[in-house]
């Protein structure tokens, strides 16, 4: 009989493997993120955290194994479909639109872009539906850049345009919110922003998963902390089980 | 804060409709005057205005908006005004049917060029669409029977709506296609389907995760704006009523191009004031249609020099002077 998980999560993660030549950069890793929770994703460098992120997201292809989000496997789904079916993410990098507002950058993630609207758009004078402004205003109030609304995304410092993306990603109101180590480069008030938002949403429904260097941020905003270690899963549990897991401080520190 | 960040917006808006409005209201007013009291010199230079006004503002979308360095303007003309000549000539179409027809051909055209064309950027989509251009010129000069070949067409029937439209009448119909086209192509710059092809210029990424297809996307803007070529193309055929393969030359392409630059690329009101600038200067000025090129030269080395992001941007900083 086939082996079925104890609790189905909003997206499964099955014995996921990746390789790059003769590296194992994942190696038969399963994750179950469970609804309405934050989840954390750590390692040490290379343990695979980031190609683990892209598997997830959609930027690379396993090897072997399955990922399933809501019931639906879409372990070969590409990206912009992932995120109409409710999965938003950040990236390492500020990946942001620079000619455009900041207002815009936010609502382009606001948006629904399940088709092109083609006669609309160029029959019509249209413009964005009120509860789509009023949702682009209120993630901007979220992550403290309001006032930076009408400024072009290439004006802002590189902190505030990672926290710009994060609030693109936020806007989409997603199910499941995945956020590649999103504290770097941030100021401490900037963190503190950005991990009131992440609360706020999760209380709203939304599922995060963060991938982070940052331990502090991880230990205090995470309830449930997944650790790898040279492409495997080597813990999982509550951020204090985490902090006296043997195997953990073996993998930062060495025995 | 949240408050005043609402109205910001709102202003905001609202002098951005104000402006395409006002842009509107003014071109078809001195449009109209030009077409109902000039004379027929006139009346030709403004329908080639309205016609390379439809071309510069699409090939600005294409290259500056969506991003795709595309060469094959001139083969959409081409192909828009032949198929209006043939169908109207040939197959005894009506002129204005010929239009939807037209339309759809270079759109379908355009599509199948465009699939394999939206993988390419940059420097290859380049080639690639100028190869197809030039490709294109060449399967007209070979079929006689059916473009007329080196000769081309002539004696193309006239544009009929409650009677035969030409002169003065040509340029009012050449005024509104062209305000309406402009009308248009505003909507679509400010809606979410103008947005998304903004965002998949700046960052294809960042458009993918917010859902967005970038293949599509890329697409779209590609065959829109080959569209609205033959859209010129049409309005073209039906005035001059006689096409040659001349029509087909890449040259065109680049003249176009050069009034984009001038004007700023991805900046309309700069492309607007670039094309008319430059289409009409020559015709005051008295230059030859070869001097035209080195004029057109010169004007990009001046550009270059003193307003490198073209017109527009010299108008940006204008307005910023003027507000401060």
């Amino acid at each position: 009989m086939l082996a079925v998980p104890s609790q189905m999560g909003v997206l499964n993660v099955q014995s996921l493997s990746k390789s790059f030549g003769g590296l194992r950069a994942v190696s038969d890793v399963s994750l179950v993120l469970e609804d309405r929770r934050i989840h954390g994703l750590i390692g040490p460098n290379g343990a695979g955290k980031s190609t683990m992120f892209g598997l997830i997201a959609g930027d690379l292809r396993p090897d072997s194994g399955a990922v399933t989000f809501g019931g639906r496997d879409i372990t070969t789904m590409p990206v912009h479909e992932r995120a109409r079916i409710g999965m938003a993410r950040t990236f390492q990098i500020a990946n942001v639109f620079e000619s455009m507002t900041v207002w815009d950058n936010v609502l382009i993630g606001a948006e629904r872009h399940d088709n092109l609207g083609i006669a609309r758009s160029i029959l019509w004078h249209s413009s964005p539906a009120p509860s789509v402004a009023a949702r682009v205003r209120e993630t901007l109030d979220l992550v403290g850049i309001a006032e930076l609304a009408d400024v072009p995304a290439s004006f802002m410092t590189f902190g505030q345009q990672r926290l710009l993306a994060a609030a693109r990603a936020m806007a989409a109101k997603p199910k499941l919110l995945l956020l590649d180590e999103p504290a770097a480069g941030l100021s401490g008030p900037e963190i503190e922003a950005l991990t009131s938002a992440i609360r706020h949403l999760r209380s709203n429904g939304t599922t995060v998963i963060v991938v982070e260097h940052n331990m502090k941020l991880v230990m205090g905003l995470c309830e449930h902390i997944a650790v790898m270690n040279l492409g495997k899963k080597i813990a999982e549990g509550s951020p204090s089980e985490i902090k006296n897991s043997r195997a953990v401080s073996e993998a930062y520190l060495g025995r | 804060m949240t408050t005043a960040t609402v109205i910001t917006k709102k202003e905001r808006d609202w002098h951005r409709v104000g402006t395409t409005l006002l842009w509107a209201l003014t071109m078809l007013v001195i449009g109209l005057a030009a077409a109902l009291f000039g004379n027929s010199y006139q009346v030709t230079l403004l329908v080639n205005l309205a016609v390379t006004l439809i071309l510069t503002l699409s090939l600005n979308f294409v290259v500056g908006y969506s991003g795709q360095f595309s060469l094959a303007h001139a083969a959409f003309f081409g192909v828009g005004a032949y198929t209006s000549a043939v169908l109207s000539k040939t197959l005894g179409v009506p002129p204005i049917l010929a239009l939807p027809i037209a339309l759809i051909v270079v759109a379908t055209l355009s599509t199948i060029v465009g699939i394999p064309a939206a993988r390419f950027h940059g420097y290859y989509l380049a080639v690639a669409t100028l190869a197809f251009s030039i490709l294109i010129e060449i399967i007209v000069r070979q079929s006689p029977s059916v473009t007329g070949g080196a000769y081309g067409l002539q004696q193309i029937p006239y544009l009929d709506l409650f009677g035969r439209i030409e002169g003065h009448a040509y340029g009012i119909v050449a005024v509104v296609v062209f305000v309406v086209f402009f009308l248009a192509h505003n909507n679509l710059l400010r809606s979410r389907l103008g947005r998304a092809i903004t965002a998949v210029r700046d960052n294809p990424a960042a458009s993918a995760a917010a859902g967005i297809n970038v293949m599509h996307t890329r697409l779209f803007g590609f065959v829109i704006s080959a569209t609205a070529a033959a859209l010129a193309g049409w309005l073209h055929a039906f005035y001059h009523r006689a096409l040659n393969p001349m029509l087909f030359s890449a040259e065109w392409t680049f003249i176009w191009l050069f009034m984009v630059l001038v004007g700023g690329i991805g900046h309309w009101q700069g492309v607007v004031l670039g094309t008319v600038l430059l289409a009409i200067l020559p015709e005051f000025l008295g230059f030859a249609t070869d001097q035209t090129i080195l004029m057109v030269g010169v004007l990009m080395i001046a550009a270059a020099l003193f307003a490198p992001r073209g017109l527009g941007g010299f108008l940006d900083r204008i307005a910023a002077k003027m507000r401060s």
